[in-house]
């Protein structure tokens, strides 16, 4: 699966990156991830600015995972940036965070995210989380084309 | 109090004084027109007599010319002598029928005219024969005859002598009768008149006596409730003033007279504007007039809030007041009456009311703010919590697992061990966390309670919790369990937690059996969850409800929160929570919840 987009993962927190990285290692997921650590650089990444000018390099996601809790912007603020801009519709996102308050749920959708996953506290919880999303969003969901660079 | 001059006691007064006189009055007109009447009749009887006399003279006249004429045609034998005898030989009976009837009521007087009467027919026939005899013949029968006519005449003029005479004496008895009535009408008309006039005038002076003697009391007890009135007026606590049409005062009362400054001697008939100067609190402007406000409105009025009165000497005071017109009978306004009271404590208090109140208010407000601020910051908390404190918890657990399963090759049994337990206590801590999350959202959460079907939530929590999936474990449900009012979530995480307590605490040496149970009552219902685990002593029962007790935590593992939790969620829903039990028998746990009566 060379060259289907990647996945965008928002995600201060090196500890959970690396566990969730390793889940998606397991879980076999082809695509590739990318990597940001604050809501400024999902944005950049997003719309092709500061260190993400050259789209070849850092192709469109088809899928954000997106924390909420975030240095700089939030998940909430990258979200809401997003729905925004026109030429990015279709991108789908999934909200993955440690908070299961229900005013963050309700916060999310009706931001516009596509699911909202609370973080497992087990490992072998997490890698089940990652296939099932794998399963769903890559094997019989259909994305929207999006444009390339 | 009240004079009860009124109109009617003095008009009943003045009749009695007038009808008296008058009647008086009206007795003497009466009697004088009596006597009047008589006096006339004398008068008219008095001409009557003298129309009889001159009558009788007429009479007698005419024979005497008849007479005349019959002797000188005897004595000439000249026919022309006779024409006075033929002229009033037709009056005579006529004048003579009249004389009868004129004295036709006098019986003495009839028989004299009728004495006279034969003897005028002998001479009338005596005459005719005289006449037809012609001139005297010197003979000595004609002698006869002249001298029988002449003794007849005589006897006819002595006999008409006394007629006059008698009717002479008869005018003068009247005469003097007339003058005796004039005089008797003149007496008692004097006497009448005199007598009335004493007698009105007794009478009058005594109705005046009277009716002074009832206007005089009448004075004095309008006197008397002048007096009253100015005593209970000077007596209120209130200040009053009074003011005429002109809104000058003509009246002010003690206390009026110390707030105003203004002693009564001096304030006499000075405008009310002049003693009665008021200002609104605040601003320091005049306020408007109440007498002319009374005077526009026709009616009582109030005073504004915050007025205050300025004395004479400058003093303020604040004052409540109400200024009412006052009626004349006739519904016409013909002065003010102001009444005023110092204000000065009640304004004090209501003052110390308001800023209390405010003060209270302030305060309140001060403790939401905080309130709200320490609501906030547990808000914040919580988050902080449940993604700070667990995200190290996840890479502990995590890298535990990590390096158990990525270097399985490398560990011994003790390395695994150790591994193992750190997975333990990372997961163990972060159910803590995640119970403290569960109890601090049902504390502040505010939930509608709405009807919920006990049956099928008790069905679904058995259903599908792992934890009661475990074939040794034997639940009995009394079906129907009724529905009852609260919340979906909270009466799953209650009823799931005691169930979990009832398979947690199972008694090792027998299997463990729950069974579920209700009991309806009008209002309520208390759901039964019933175990035949190891109990818990009675010293234990209002212990276990409190946030992180545990009888025996170390042995059967979990957070202790369960029952707080429980107890908060149950309560959040108007409910209770309770136990029965007893050491190693079992425990009956009971949630009490509003019935809800359909679904």
């Amino acid at each position: 699966m060379i060259g289907s987009p990647p996945i965008l993962i928002v995600e201060d927190n090196a500890d959970d990156w690396f566990l969730l990285e390793r889940s998606f290692g397991i879980a076999n997921v082809p695509n590739v991830l990318r990597r940001v650590a604050d809501g400024q650089q999902a944005i950049d990444y997003l719309q092709g600015s500061a260190s993400y000018r050259d789209r070849a390099a850092n192709p469109l996601p088809s899928l954000v995972l997106l924390d909420l809790k975030l240095p700089f912007k939030n998940g909430f603020e990258v979200l809401a940036w997003l729905r925004q801009q026109h030429q990015l519709i279709g991108i789908v996102v999934v909200i993955l965070t440690s908070s299961s308050e229900d005013k963050d749920v309700s916060k999310a959708y009706e931001l516009g995210a596509n699911a909202y996953l609370v973080k497992p506290t087990s490992v072998n919880r997490l890698t089940e989380t990652v296939q099932a999303l794998n399963i769903f969003w890559f094997d019989h969901n259909k994305f929207k084309a999006l444009p390339s660079a | 109090m009240l004079v009860e001059m009124n109109g009617d006691r003095f008009r009943r007064i003045l009749v009695l004084t007038l009808v008296p006189p008058l009647l008086l009055i009206g007795a003497c007109a009466i009697s004088l027109a009596l006597l009047t009447n008589h006096l006339l009749q004398v008068m008219r009887m008095d001409r009557h007599s003298v129309e009889v006399i001159s009558a009788s003279h007429e009479w007698e006249k005419l024979l005497i010319d008849m007479e005349t004429g019959l002797r000188g045609f005897k004595m000439t034998g000249d026919a022309r002598f006779l024409e006075p005898y033929n002229v009033a030989k037709p009056q005579v009976d006529a004048k003579f029928s009249n004389l009868s009837r004129l004295v036709s009521d006098n019986p003495t007087q009839t028989d004299t005219l009728n004495a006279i009467e034969k003897s005028v027919i002998q001479w009338q026939d005596l005459a005719e024969n005289s006449v037809r005899a012609g001139k005297y013949d010197s003979q000595p029968a004609s002698l006869d005859e002249a001298l029988s006519r002449k003794a007849l005449m005589d006897s006819i003029r002595t006999l008409l002598s006394t007629f006059i005479d008698n009717e002479d004496i008869l005018l003068q008895a009247r005469d003097t009768e007339a003058e005796t009535t004039k005089q008797d009408v003149y007496l008692f008309e004097m006497v009448i008149l005199g007598l009335a006039a004493a007698l009105a005038f007794l009478h009058v002076q005594r109705q005046m006596h009277n009716l002074a003697d009832s206007y005089e009391e009448a004075l004095d007890e309008v006197a008397t409730q002048k007096e009253w009135f100015r005593v209970t007026l000077s007596s209120i606590g209130d200040a009053v003033i009074v003011t005429d049409l002109d809104g000058r005062a003509t009246f002010m009362n003690a206390e009026a007279e110390r707030m105003t400054g203004w002693p009564w001697a001096e304030a006499k008939g000075k405008a009310l504007k002049t003693i009665f100067r008021i200002v609104n609190e605040e601003t320091r402007r005049s306020v408007d007039d109440p007498v002319e406000k009374v005077f526009k409105e026709k009616r009582v009025v109030g005073l504004a809030n915050h007025t205050l009165l300025i004395s004479k000497s400058g003093k303020e005071w604040p004052i409540e007041d109400s200024a009412a017109p006052i009626y004349h009978p006739d519904q016409s306004i013909v002065g003010v009456v102001l009444v005023f009271h110092d204000a000065t404590e009640t304004r004090r208090s209501a003052k110390m009311l308001k800023d209390h109140a405010d003060d209270l208010e302030q305060k309140v407000l001060a403790r939401t703010v905080e309130l709200q601020r320490s609501i906030n910051e547990l808000e914040a908390f919580s988050y902080t919590v449940s993604h700070d404190l667990r995200a190290p918890l996840r890479a502990m657990q995590g890298y535990s697992n990590a390096l158990l399963e990525d270097f399985a090759g490398r560990w011994g049994d003790q390395e695994r061990d150790y591994l193992a337990r750190i997975t333990k206590a990372a997961e163990r801590l972060d159910i803590l966390i995640q119970d403290l999350l569960t109890y601090s959202k049902m504390s502040k959460e505010h939930q509608a309670v709405i009807p919920v079907d006990l049956d099928r939530l008790v069905g679904d929590v058995l259903t599908q919790y792992p934890t009661f999936q475990n074939p040794g474990l034997h639940f009995e449900v009394q079906h129907p369990l009724p529905a009852v009012l609260g919340h979906e979530s909270g009466l799953t995480q209650v009823i799931s937690n005691l169930l979990t307590n009832a398979v947690k605490f199972a008694a090792a040496d027998r299997p463990p059996k729950i069974k579920i149970r209700a009991e309806t009552g009008d209002f309520t219902v208390r759901l039964w969850i019933e175990d035949n685990g190891i109990g818990i002593s009675p010293d234990n029962h209002s212990r276990i409800f409190k946030i992180f007790e545990q009888v025996d935590g170390k042995k059967y593992g979990g957070t202790g929160m369960g029952l707080a939790i429980a107890k908060k969620a149950v309560e959040k829903m108007q409910g209770s929570i309770g136990l029965e039990s007893e050491l190693d028998v079992g425990t009956k746990m009971w949630i009490e919840l509003l019935r809800a009566k359909n679904l």
